[in-house]
Parts: C-alpha cells; sequence; structure tokens
C-alpha cells in the first residue's frame, strides 16, 4: 500500500475524500445543512484542480438526481448529496435511478424529515426512500464514511449489481464531529476502483436506441424480477467487496452486518450509524459486570441482511433494536420490522424489542443505551417482553 | 426538404396533427448527431420514444420525467463536455412540460449555460391526457379543466409569455415559429444548434383540442402569425428582430372563428383579446428598435 | 422461470416502431398531374412525410398516409383532391 496520510476530518471532509479519490465525471448537487460543507469542500477541489468533473449547481435537489441521470445514461461516473427534505424532493427520479439500473453513488448526511421543524439528525430520510431500490450503508464512523464512499462506487458499477448506491451518515453526529481519518493513496484507490463501463444502455448516436420506451405489464414485470435478482446477488458483492478493500487497505467492515461478542450473547442490541460506537462501549461495559450483551452492526438496510441476522441473533433470549426514526403505521422502526419478520420463520424465536431514540438530534448516548442495554437484558432473564415500545428520549417515558 | 427523415413514418399521432410534422422537419436540421429528449406529452403517448422494445426514431431517444427534461438535458450536456463529445442534446417539450411543471428544470438548465436545444412545441394544453389547460393557454379557451356551463366560461387567464421569460434569462438565442412559416422554423433551428443554450417555441396548433377539421391546420397556424396573436421573432444574443411581419394584419376575430374551442366568446371577449394582441404587437414592435 | 438472461437491464428500443397509419384513412388524397408544378410545397407540410418526388412525380407513401387533407389544404395549384375512396 502505498503511503498515507492521517488527518483529523469531520464527516462531511471524509466524505469528501472518499469521493475525491473516486474521481466522479459529472457532480449535481444542492445545499442543505447538514451536507453543505461536502459538496463546499469537493467545489473547492474542483477549482483546485484536484478533481476534473463536471459540477452542476443544480436549481433544486430533483435536478441533482435528474441531470446525474442524463449524465450516466450518457456514460459518466456520477456523484451527489443531500438530507431530509432535500432526498424527499427527489424522491421522483431516486425512484427511477435504481429502475434505470444507473450506478449513482450518493451521500446521505442524515436529517430528521420536517415537520416540526428541524435541522438535526434523525434517519427518517434515507430509511423513508428505502422502497426506492438503492443500496443503503449506514456509516459508525467518519473513517468509514471515507471508505464505504469508494466501496459504494465498485458495488454499484458491478454488472452483477447496477444498482445506485446511497452511504449514510447521521447528521451533525458525523457529518460535523472530527475524529482521525487515514486518507488512501490514490494509485491504490485507482487500482482497485477502474474507470467506469457504461453497460448496454447509452446514449450515444454512434448506437442508436430508445431509452426506456412505453413498456407493457409483462416486460415491466420481468424487469422488476430482475432487478430483485440484482438485489440479491449485491449481497454476494457487498462481502467480496468488504474483503477486497481489508486486504487492500487493512480496514474491516464485516460485509453486511457486524457481529460485535454475539456468540454467547442472552441480549443482543441492534444498532445503526454512529450509535453503534457508545454501543459498544456499552457492551464492554456490561460484560465486564458479567452480562452476556452482544451488538449487531446493521451496516446496511437495503439489500437486508435478514439471513445474517438471523444466524447472529436466534440463539440469543432478546433482542432490543434500536432505530432512528419512526415508522407511524407501526408505531416501531423499520429494522425492529424486518428483524421480527426474518425471525418468523426460525424455529427459535428470541423477544424482539423497538426502541425508539435520536429523533431530531437526540442524543442516543450512555444513558439512554444503558437503558436500552437494561431493558433487553432484563427481557432475556425473565423471558418477557416490555408491553410497549420504549422511546428513549420522550420527557416523561413512553406510557 | 432532402434531408434525412429521423422519424418513423408511422406514429399514432392525430389525424393531420402539426407537432408531428414539427418534430420530423427540426430532427431533418438536426441530424444523426443529436439524442433526443421526449417527455411525457403527446409525441411521447405517440410513440416517439417506443414501445416494449422498439424506438421511435433513428437517434437516440429517451423518456425523461415529466418535470425534468431539461435538467436530464444539462446532466447529458455535461457528460459529453467530460468526454470531449459534440453531440446535439436537444429536447422536444410540450408547453405543460415547459410552463408549467417543467420551468424550473429548465429555468436552472438555461442559468448554467447548459449546452443544450430546447424546442417547445405549444397547442396550448395538456392535450395527450385530454386537453386539460396548460399556462400557455389562450385566454377564454375552452378545455377540459376551464369547461363552460353554467358558471364556467373557459380558461380566465391570460397566456404565460414563455419566450419572453426565456428572453429574460439572457440566453443566447430564443425564437418563436410557427409550422405555417417551415423555412422560418428551419432557419432558426440551424441557429439554435449554434448559439446555445437555445430556445424554440412553436405555436401548433391541435384539432383534437381547439375543434378544427384536420385539414385547416396550417390555416389556423397562419392566421395565428398573421393576426399577430403569435408574432415571429427571434432573439439573437440580446437584440430582438421580427423575422415575418404580416402585410396585412388579420383581425382576432377570423383567428377566433376557426377554432371551436372560442364558439363561446362573446363580442366583449373577442374585443379584449384583440386590445390584448394589439398592445403586445406594439410593445414588440417598439422592443425591436431597441437596441440590445 | 423468467429467461432473464436475454433481457436487458433496462427497456431499451433498437427496432424502429412503426403503426399502419394509412389504415387510418378516411378520405384518401388524390394527385391531378396536370395541375401539379412540383412546387414540393405538400412535402414540406406533410405531417407523416409521405410525400415525395420520384422523377418528376409527386408520389405518395399510402401505407402510412392518414388522409387529414393539410396536403389538399395547402396546393397552390389546388392539385390534390381528398375523396372517400381508397
Amino acid at each position: 500500500m502505498a503511503k498515507t496520510t492521517i488527518e483529523v476530518l469531520n464527516g462531511n471532509r471524509a466524505a469528501s475524500y472518499g469521493v475525491i479519490l473516486s474521481k466522479p465525471h459529472v457532480i449535481a448537487a444542492y445545499p442543505i445543512t447538514p451536507q453543505t460543507p461536502l459538496i463546499e469542500y469537493i467545489a473547492q477541489a474542483i477549482a483546485d484542480g484536484e478533481l476534473d468533473a463536471k459540477s452542476l449547481e443544480v436549481e433544486s435537489e430533483h435536478s441533482a438526481m435528474s441531470a446525474l441521470e442524463g449524465a450516466s445514461l450518457a456514460g459518466a461516473r456520477t456523484f451527489t448529496a443531500t438530507s431530509s427534505q432535500g432526498l424527499a424532493y427527489m424522491y421522483e427520479p431516486v425512484y427511477r435511478a435504481s429502475t434505470l439500473r444507473l450506478p449513482i453513488v450518493m451521500n446521505i448526511a442524515n436529517r430528521e424529515m420536517d415537520s416540526p421543524q428541524t435541522l438535526w439528525c434523525g434517519h427518517s430520510d434515507s430509511v423513508g426512500v428505502r422502497s426506492a431500490g438503492w443500496i443503503q450503508f449506514y456509516a459508525e464512523n467518519n473513517q468509514e464514511i471515507l471508505d464505504t464512499t469508494i466501496q459504494a462506487f465498485k458495488i454499484a458499477e458491478s454488472k452483477e449489481v447496477l444498482l445506485p448506491v446511497m452511504v449514510c451518515y447521521d447528521g451533525f453526529f458525523l457529518s460535523h464531529s472530527s475524529e482521525p481519518v487515514e486518507i488512501p493513496n490514490q494509485s491504490d484507490v485507482d487500482s482497485f476502483l477502474p474507470p467506469y463501463q457504461p453497460n448496454q444502455a447509452i446514449l450515444d448516436p454512434e448506437h442508436p436506441m430508445a431509452i426506456d420506451p412505453l413498456t407493457p405489464s409483462s416486460l415491466l414485470t420481468s424487469y422488476r424480477y430482475k432487478q430483485v435478482k440484482a438485489m440479491e446477488a449485491s449481497k454476494e458483492v457487498i462481502k467480496n467487496i468488504n474483503k477486497e478493500y481489508y486486504n487492500k487497505f487493512g480496514r474491516n467492515y464485516h460485509g453486511l452486518i457486524e457481529a460485535y461478542k454475539c456468540e454467547d450473547a442472552e441480549a443482543i442490541l441492534v444498532t445503526t450509524g454512529s450509535m453503534t460506537g457508545t454501543a459498544r462501549y456499552i457492551v464492554d461495559k456490561f460484560r465486564l459486570e458479567g452480562n452476556r450483551l452482544g451488538l449487531i452492526k446493521l451496516r446496511v438496510l437495503s439489500p437486508f441482511p435478514a439471513e445474517e441476522l438471523v444466524k447472529h441473533t436466534s440463539q440469543a433470549k432478546a433482542i432490543g433494536v434500536i432505530d432512528r426514526h419512526v415508522q407511524f403505521y407501526s408505531g416501531t422502526g423499520t429494522a425492529y420490522l424486518e428483524l421480527k419478520s426474518a425471525l418468523y420463520d426460525h424455529e427459535s424465536q428470541p423477544i424482539v424489542i423497538a426502541f425508539i431514540a435520536g429523533l431530531g438530534g437526540a442524543e442516543i448516548g450512555i444513558k439512554e443505551l444503558q437503558q436500552a442495554a437494561k431493558t433487553t437484558l432484563n427481557a432475556s432473564k425473565k423471558n418477557e417482553k416490555p408491553k410497549e415500545n420504549i422511546w428513549l428520549n420522550l420527557q416523561g417515558g413512553s406510557k | 426538404m432532402k434531408k434525412e427523415d429521423l422519424l418513423s413514418p408511422g406514429i399514432s399521432a392525430c389525424v393531420g396533427c402539426i407537432v408531428e410534422s414539427s418534430l420530423r422537419l427540426a430532427l431533418k436540421v438536426l441530424g444523426r448527431n443529436t439524442v433526443l429528449a421526449i417527455p411525457p406529452g403527446c409525441m411521447g403517448g405517440t410513440g416517439v420514444v417506443g414501445w416494449e422494445n422498439t424506438m421511435g426514431t433513428k437517434i437516440p431517444v429517451f423518456f425523461p420525467l415529466f418535470p425534468n427534461t431539461a435538467s436530464m438535458l444539462s446532466g447529458i450536456a455535461a457528460a459529453y463536455e467530460y468526454q470531449g463529445k459534440k453531440i446535439n442534446v436537444v429536447g422536444f417539450v410540450g408547453d405543460g412540460g415547459t410552463a408549467d411543471i417543467g420551468l424550473q428544470a429548465l429555468s436552472g438548465a438555461v442559468e448554467r449555460n447548459s449546452d443544450i436545444i430546447y424546442i417547445c412545441y405549444d397547442n396550448e394544453g395538456y392535450m395527450n391526457t385530454g386537453m386539460q389547460r396548460s399556462s400557455t393557454t389562450s385566454y377564454g379557451a375552452w378545455t377540459s379543466t376551464t369547461p363552460l356551463g353554467k358558471k364556467g366560461k373557459g380558461k380566465t387567464q391570460n397566456r404565460k409569455d414563455m419566450a419572453m421569460i426565456m428572453a429574460a434569462h439572457d440566453m443566447p438565442y430564443v425564437a418563436t415559429a410557427s409550422p405555417a412559416f417551415p423555412l422560418d422554423y428551419t432557419k432558426k433551428i440551424e441557429k439554435a444548434m449554434k448559439l446555445k443554450p437555445s430556445y424554440i417555441h412553436i405555436l401548433n396548433p391541435c384539432l383534437t383540442g381547439w375543434k378544427y377539421p384536420s385539414e385547416k391546420a396550417i390555416e389556423v397556424a397562419k392566421l395565428s402569425v398573421q393576426s399577430c396573436a403569435w408574432p415571429l421573432y427571434e432573439i439573437e444574443n440580446g437584440t430582438l428582430k421580427i423575422t415575418h411581419k404580416p402585410g396585412k394584419i388579420r383581425p382576432i376575430k377570423e383567428y377566433v372563428e376557426t377554432q371551436g374551442r372560442f364558439k363561446h366568446l362573446t363580442e366583449e371577449e373577442i374585443e379584449e383579446y384583440q386590445n390584448d394582441v394589439n398592445r403586445k404587437w406594439i410593445r414588440l414592435l417598439n422592443l425591436e428598435k431597441i437596441p440590445a | 422461470m423468467t429467461n432473464l438472461e436475454n433481457l436487458s437491464n433496462i427497456p431499451i428500443g433498437k427496432e424502429l416502431y412503426i403503426v399502419e397509419t394509412g389504415d387510418w384513412k378516411v378520405l384518401t388524397p388524390f394527385i391531378q398531374l396536370n395541375k401539379c408544378n412540383l412546387c414540393g410545397i405538400c412535402e414540406l407540410y406533410c405531417p407523416t412525410g409521405c410525400m415525395f418526388e420520384n422523377e418528376k412525380i409527386v408520389e405518395i407513401n399510402m401505407q402510412y398516409c392518414k388522409g387529414c387533407g393539410i396536403c389538399a389544404n395547402v396546393c397552390p395549384t389546388s392539385a390534390i383532391e381528398m375523396r372517400a375512396e381508397k
């Protein structure tokens, strides 16, 4: 591995290095807190001649994703970033990015959806678009943001996959907080990430074709099926590319999930994003006190790693899933629902507890994770599920 | 026109659809080194992009989403710029996809000096989906969403002047056109290919939505120009030039009488329409006198 | 099991889409050659592009002529007649 540098970077800066090293051709982005410094860093890199890309300072997020779809169809490697309201605004072309099988990469600085008016961290934005067919990563720390962004381009452009990838990281907790990050060398990234070769559909007068003509239902159904198969195939690709990255750059993110001290765990916490860092500390602390507590970090939400989760949770007695959003239709988070659904067909059925926390910038700190760990351990010992879903930041507690 | 016809000979446009002729003519001028965007609308609905595994043109063509033709074109142009390729990046978009839902994208793409050619075919309504009104529908017109009834008198708002809105962007080339003046139109397309971003707005009468017999398409279009309801002009790098000055200006009543969608207009409403047309024509003549 | 191997990743069209729009005609154009002076105006205005000159005679590709009557309407010498026959 060639010489690298270690700098103290905030999440946006780390993401920007991930982007710059991956050399996209066309970038179109619209500013929104807490993503804005990311696009500023990229703009500066272009202005300094560090990144040779065409940048479109578009007039809305909808146009950002639209412009990238055009550029991608014309054969370019593309990138954008956004948060909450911006992601919602671009939902129309976001859905199409996956159904057009375009390998677009997007960073999401997770921010709670309005209303109430907010700027701060929550997962309701990216979780809200989970049906759009994108691969979704959630980073635990700034190093992971950089590394996963580079991996995202390779995963997206793999011919078995050809799906867009979003790399999400917690707004403010990661985007604006600084940590030491090792920046890979450009030549190493170049050998890891080959140039983009567009596949099949292209806007090119040398190869005239119609892209996306009106399609009858039978054919559409086949395309949907094919896309589902590609999403399934992406699981192996994600694991393999993780291994390849580990071999080359020395950092292992364990593929779809990371199981931490789960082998003999009675109670397991499932976390997503930056809360994982604090959760590790809690697991270690509780282990020292003699509790058989484990942790699963959900690195990828889509494709949902049902098999891997069941493998590591089915032998435990209680699972506490901490979601950084709430689905209004069920009163729980999504990881909770998906895990329960995955466990349904399994013979052993641990208790699964829904924790809702960290909305609109609320902290998922030591206090909150301690409560989650205690509740889950209690449930595992008494073999009794709490009567209600548990809101860790609710003033006065949930009724 | 001896140039190559790049549109399929059999697309399911209405019998006598003059938009079909405008597209056919445009593609003859643009040539094979072109990538074409056809958003949802009449041309998309008639099969210009294609059906199943077919294509309606002989050049690359695709469906943008309804609001984002100009943004997609902007992205395509950026990709070609990165690749060092010189290709005509063209949108052929209806009035709905331009003046209503597509306006934001168009304004942004033009403000960013995107290397694109944008042609708006204006049949004054969402004709493909059943003749609903758009912001470029003429005042007083019957449409399916401004119908006549006890309380309904047709569209109560004046039409939006898209060409002037685009001119206010200080873009290199803006022009209005009419299918009744095809050589004026083709000359404008040739200029549009050289001065980008460029915007051409062609007023296409629609037999189904405007209600006139199919063979009269060119008559109606000619009257739109000769009555000054639809003046033909171009604005090249800020200089306005009227490209057709009618020898004898026809009264708006003659134009209105050709179309069933205006059948209900009262004498007062027609007079109001005439006054509006006169006011705008005189303003245009004065604008022509002002240096860039 | 769907044969996905031969399916492209997304819908693309490569064959030309052609509808037999000639079947739509109610009226058919007839050119009176003695009145036609080969000005080319009918060809210029025809929406379907089905009119063309072939060795000093204007021909119409009836496979795609929809019978709209624009050619007859714009012809300066009234050389074209729309008739209710094939």
